[in-house]
């Protein structure tokens, strides 16, 4: 392996994700767009960007001669088999980010119980029903309408995370590559995506906050790929994450828990936990893999 | 396999239809930039307004047309290869008949996933205008959400048609394939014109509003989601049905004959003889 060519074609794909991710990022910051739930259409262009690893790789691959293998050694991991009982993780990927939010959810009922609402979802008239397929409806929704994850995925666990494992090692490069992954998303949070502009330290208690759950969530994301050799389930779990399915947050009234809580980056604690517990068992089970 | 989804994206001219996908998706984003800084009643936002009319219109439509194209595609696809005789050629490969039906179902597969995938962000892109600076671009966002509401089912459809064509197509050929669906589209045609000349109107103005659909629509919300949840898994679980129905037909039928010779492959049995 060609060490100083390798540490060439990562650095180019860094270079190239960050100016076409950062560029339409920066622009929508400077017109003054704030990530707060009132403009869903704009969040929704917004999220587009999620597509600029995957355009990077394509790009990092043409410009440095890199072959475009589908499978196998220093390929794209577009491949799927079941063989072998990869199925588990495609089935992992379907069904940890769940149990995560689920987890969360009860965390935050366990905190504030005056939050719990029987009757929430027929407060917004809907049927209350909702509740019990919600998960399912999110995970399947996720597994099937997953382009913008795929593109994230593409880029940073389909290019990314090979090239810093064969630089640096499994626990560096995933270490490494969460921060970097964290950093990505500064636009978006200085915009208020996730944790809203309302916190202490607003904006770089935030970026420090997602770099850490980029690198718990990467922990999760490049155990799934390493084992499958594909990125399609990094790409299942990440959209399925991003769905927040649960059964429980049906029953949590949003508005009383807004009251509650000081900031909306308190919203996020009840999450950290399941992440960073499940994130780390990944992280063993990786390394002990990477030793044998 | 690999190698065979390329063939088949090649002889589709795939690469010109991502140039065109992606210009025309370029072109939207900067039309969206442009709108974004132009001041409200200027000339320059009068261009864009009419430049969106003409977005909003396009969706719809090209929904409906790349879901006739995906239905044609796999019949030209399988007719080239007969056509060109590359058939002799597939069949001289390291490959298995069920690899070359896989190749093609989830040639297919990956088709109906990209242009679904593509039209949402050209219906993503095309909302995007209704949170600017016009109210009247602002009002047609219903209807550019029943627009890009419409591309999931219209995907959906496409895969549940594959999912019927395929088996017969290889089966019995590009050609034979058209004049059926030909048949098949003049049958219904019929009936439409039948029901069209005998149904009852007043029947019809009387039960069949948009109030009654709509009342309809919010008292069965639950089933209708269970519905929409359950329709993809269904649809997919057909899709695989179907390709397990090709194989086992292929395998029976003397048309194996035509590309490959065993039902495994030339180069493995040279290998197990030697």
């Amino acid at each position: 392996m060609n060490k100083e060519l390798e540490r060439k074609r990562l650095f180019i794909f860094l270079g190239i994700t960050f100016t076409i991710s950062w560029i339409p990022m920066i622009l929508l910051d400077c017109s003054g767009f704030k990530w707060d739930g009132t403009r869903p259409y704009m969040e929704s262009l917004a999220g587009l960007v999620m597509l600029c690893p995957a355009i990077a790789h394509i790009l990092t691959r043409w410009l440095t001669k890199e072959e475009f293998a589908v499978v196998g050694q220093d390929s794209m991991m577009l491949g799927i088999t079941f063989k072998d009982k990869k199925w588990k993780y495609f089935l992992f990927a379907m069904l940890i980010p769940w149990l995560i939010t689920e987890i969360s959810c009860a965390i935050t009922l366990f905190r504030y119980p005056d939050v719990f609402d029987a009757d929430y979802l027929s407060s917004l008239g809907m049927d209350s029903r909702i509740a019990y397929i919600y998960p399912l409806v999110m995970i399947i929704n996720g597994s099937v309408i997953n382009f913008a994850a795929f593109g994230e995925e593409f880029g940073w666990r389909g290019y990314m995370m090979p090239k810093m494992i064969k630089l640096w090692g499994t626990k560096p490069a995933i270490i490494a590559g969460g921060i970097i992954w964290g950093i990505w998303h500064a636009p978006l949070t200085v915009a208020g995506h996730n944790f809203g502009t309302d916190y202490p330290g607003f904006p770089f208690v935030g970026i420090a906050i997602m770099c850490l759950f980029c690198t718990f969530i990467g922990m999760m994301l490049t155990y799934v790929t390493i084992k499958s050799g594909s990125i399609w389930p990094a790409a299942i779990m990440h959209a399925v994450t991003n769905s927040k399915p649960s059964v429980l947050m049906c029953f949590i009234n949003n508005e009383k828990l807004a009251d509650m809580i000081p900031n909306s980056l308190g919203m996020w604690t009840g999450l950290l936990i399941p992440t960073v517990v499940i994130g780390t068992v990944c992280m063993i089970m990786l390394c002990k893999k990477a030793n044998d | 396999m690999a190698g065979l989804l390329y063939k088949d994206f090649v002889s589709i001219k795939g690469k010109t239809y991502l140039v065109i996908g992606a210009v025309i998706t370029l072109l939207m984003l900067g039309l969206r930039v442009i709108y974004g800084i132009v001041e409200s009643g200027s000339s320059a936002e009068e261009v864009v307004f009419a430049l969106l009319f003409i977005i909003s219109a396009y969706i719809p439509f090209s929904c409906i047309v790349l879901t006739c194209i995906t239905n044609m595609l796999p019949c030209k696809v399988i007719d080239d290869e007969k056509k060109n005789k590359i058939n002799d050629y597939i069949g001289s490969l390291p490959l298995t008949q069920q690899q070359y039906v896989l190749s093609k179902y989830l040639f297919v597969a990956i088709l109906i996933y990209v242009i679904f995938s593509v039209e949402t962000m050209w219906g993503v892109i095309s909302m995007s205008f209704c949170e600017g600076n016009n109210e009247m671009i602002a009002t047609t966002s219903e209807l550019l959400e029943f627009t890009v509401g419409l591309i999931y089912p219209l995907a959906l459809f496409g895969l549940l048609m594959a999912a019927i064509e395929l088996p017969m197509i290889f089966l019995l050929g590009g050609a034979k394939m058209q004049v059926i669906k030909n048949i098949a589209m003049e049958i219904l045609g019929v009936v439409v014109f039948g029901v069209m000349l005998f149904v009852d109107y007043n029947w019809i103005e009387e039960h069949v509003s948009l109030e009654n659909i709509l009342a309809w629509t919010n008292k069965h919300s639950f089933e209708l989601s269970v519905f929409n949840v359950f329709s993809i898994v269904i649809i997919l679980g057909l899709f695989y049905c179907s390709y397990r129905f090709t194989c086992k037909m292929m395998q029976n039928r003397k048309c194996r004959s035509q590309i490959f010779v065993n039902e495994t492959s030339i180069a493995v049995d040279n290998r197990e003889v030697a």
